[in-house]
């Protein structure tokens, strides 16, 4: 239904998009942002592939991920309790705030979280667009 | 009629509390507040104080937060999914 134009344009800033999203949720320790915000920047960039190039464009393995990243979530967290002795506990060494590598689990609590917010975000979307597209 | 008594009770309710209950708004930070300031980067070793809150210290608090996120698709889906009648 999209022009030319508008699928070109949405072939060059997708990219962009993306690399956007995961670098906000891997500097989520270091600057503003984490996992939600990184997670809707993803989301979003799916929802304009589905407006543009139509919801046929979804991947039915969606929920797949959205189920790794809470696993990956609630697993840091229960490791924290026999490392760390309560749930959530940063068992990691810290390393020197301000680098990249630091701040224990949280790096890892960020990606998981934007693993599922960006795949949720996707999968609500898609959920509304397809019933959209099938009218009332 | 109902509209009316509505609003009259809220008028007097709110007069009650606006007089009553002196409200402070941005006051001093607590006990919490203060800790999170001196002991954050030190204890937690990430430099933005908002993560660290969010995956550290309330990583519970994340946790429920993306459980009602779960459950707000799970709804979505179920309303939106169903059977055309």
């Amino acid at each position: 239904m999209s022009s030319r134009i508008v699928e070109t344009a949405t072939d060059i800033v997708t990219p962009f998009m993306i690399l956007f999203g995961v670098y906000i949720i891997i500097n989520g320790h270091l600057t503003p942002g984490g996992g939600f915000q990184g997670g809707v920047i993803l989301g979003s960039c799916a929802l304009l592939i589905y407006v543009v190039f139509g919801i046929k464009r979804h991947n039915k393995n969606l929920s797949i991920f959205e189920n790794i990243g809470a696993l990956i979530f609630l697993f840091i967290g229960v490791l924290g309790i026999f490392f760390g002795g309560f749930l959530f506990s940063n068992f990691i060494t810290k390393g020197t705030p301000g680098n990249l590598l630091s701040g224990g689990t949280i790096p890892f609590i960020n990606l998981a979280i934007g693993l599922k917010i960006g795949a949720g975000f996707a999968i609500l979307f898609f959920i509304i667009l397809q019933y959209i597209e099938r009218g009332d | 009629m109902k509209a009316m008594i509505g609003f009259i009770i809220v008028v007097i309710f709110g007069i009650l509390i606006l007089f009553n209950l002196k409200l402070e708004f941005g006051g001093e930070s607590g006990i919490a507040g203060e800790m999170y300031i001196e002991k954050g980067v030190s204890e937690t070793g990430a430099v933005n104080l908002v993560s660290a809150i969010l995956a550290n210290y309330r990583a519970y608090d994340t946790l429920g937060e993306t459980i009602i996120f779960f459950i707000a698709i799970l709804g979505v889906f179920t309303v939106l999914k169903g059977d055309k009648k």
